[in-house]
Parts: structure tokens; C-alpha cells; sequence
């Protein structure tokens, strides 16, 4: 399945890119997908810790949460709005 | 716009906020608006940018209103944020909270700032006279 990710803030400093598309497993989980973007994305490692994930615009907590092909994962840094 | 919710990339009129959610039976308005402050703690500040996940934003927006409406009934709350570069002094946030009375009115304005803070995906880089940093990164 073909997933799109979305860096923003920090994430897309570190990244160097707002958005990229992974390929994954049918079957495939938010854990994998996370996998993949730090191969792809190894500069991200370091901001991990300060990042909530949300798949098809929803925060996930559960890393075995399903993917779907087509489907959208966002890494969300902390929120500063107002 | 009409909208309860939404993300501005011009300056937002409190005013327009405040017509939303007001009406024959409410008598009590409360209105926060953010604005942009030259300092953190002991840094200079120059200006803020703005930048959100637009979709998932104007969603978890209508769910915290959701959830407000769920904790005061009475109440009507619309809030818009603003996007991009703000200088010192303009307005970043805009939450507007009408009730027939004004304890309900407050309680909700306060509830739905403090989720906002929480869990929409607005991010925000700070510029300061030294350099600039994405806020919440730690120092």
C-alpha cells in the first residue's frame, strides 16, 4: 500500500520535506510506518520523543493501529497555537 | 465567513467572531482574543509564524466545540486563528462565548483555549532578537 506522510513544523526542518509517499505491506500498522519514515528520515530520530502521530487526521496513540493504502500519516509536533 | 471554526491568513476582527455566536436570548459574551507579546521569559521577541495541519485542525477545532457545547449546554462558541507572520500586537486567536448568562459564558471561553492549546495542530516558531526556535521544542 502507498501511504502519504506529512512533516510539518520542526518535522519538516528536520525532514527537509513537507510531505513524501511510503510504500508498505498490505496489513500494515502506524508502527511500521514509522519505521519506514526514520529509515527514510533518519534526522528526525532526535525529535521523536516530542511527537504525537495522527493517521487519516486523527491523533493515534496505539502503534498497531491499521493503515490504509491511500491513507495519510501526519507527525504532529507539540502544538503552540494561541 | 461564516464559519464557527476557522484558520485566517488576513487579521481577525474580534467583532466578526462575536456575531457568530450572539443572539436575542444571550446576554452574557465573553470574548478572549491572543495576541502576540514581545517577550518569552527573559528573550526578546520579534514575531511569531504560524503555520497548521488545515484540515485536522479545523476538525479537532469542531470536536473541542463539541465538547464544550457537551460541558455548557447554553453556551455558542466560534473561535478563528490566525496563520503566517504576526507582529508584536496582532491578534493570534480569536475565542467568542455567548450565553443568556455570563458564568457559562467565561467557563466555556476558558475550556475551549485550554483545548485549543492542547491538541490543535497549530505550530508556532517564535523569531527572537538571537535567533528563532519552534515553540514547545524545549529551550
Amino acid at each position: 500500500m502507498q501511504v502519504q506522510v506529512l512533516f510539518f513544523a520542526v518535522a519538516r526542518d528536520r525532514a527537509g520535506v513537507g510531505e513524501a509517499t511510503i510504500a508498505l505491506p498490505e496489513g500494515a500498522t502506524l508502527k511500521d510506518a514509522q519505521a519506514e519514515i526514520l529509515r527514510g528520515f533518519p534526522a528526525i530520530e532526535s525529535i521523536l520523543p516530542y511527537v504525537r502521530f495522527a493517521v487519516d487526521e486523527a491523533f493515534v496513540s496505539d502503534e498497531g493501529h491499521p493503515l490504509r493504502d491511500g491513507g495519510t500519516v501526519a507527525i504532529i509536533p507539540p502544538v503552540a497555537g494561541g | 465567513m461564516r464559519t464557527l471554526e476557522a484558520l485566517l491568513d488576513v487579521p481577525i476582527d474580534p467583532r466578526a467572531v462575536e456575531t457568530l455566536v450572539l443572539g436575542p436570548d444571550r446576554g452574557g459574551l465573553v470574548t478572549f482574543s491572543g495576541v502576540v507579546r514581545d517577550h518569552t521569559g527573559d528573550h526578546t521577541v520579534t514575531r511569531l509564524e504560524y503555520e497548521a495541519y488545515r484540515p485536522m485542525a479545523l476538525k479537532v477545532m469542531a470536536q473541542i466545540r463539541g465538547e464544550v457545547e457537551a460541558a455548557y449546554p447554553t453556551v455558542r462558541v466560534a473561535c478563528w486563528h490566525r496563520l503566517g507572520v504576526l507582529p508584536i500586537g496582532e491578534i493570534a486567536v480569536v475565542v467568542a462565548a455567548a450565553a443568556p448568562h455570563r458564568a457559562p459564558a467565561f467557563a466555556a471561553c476558558q475550556m475551549f483555549i485550554d483545548r485549543l492549546k492542547e491538541d490543535v495542530p497549530i505550530f508556532k516558531r517564535e523569531v527572537r532578537d538571537d535567533g528563532s526556535v519552534w515553540v514547545g521544542m524545549g529551550p
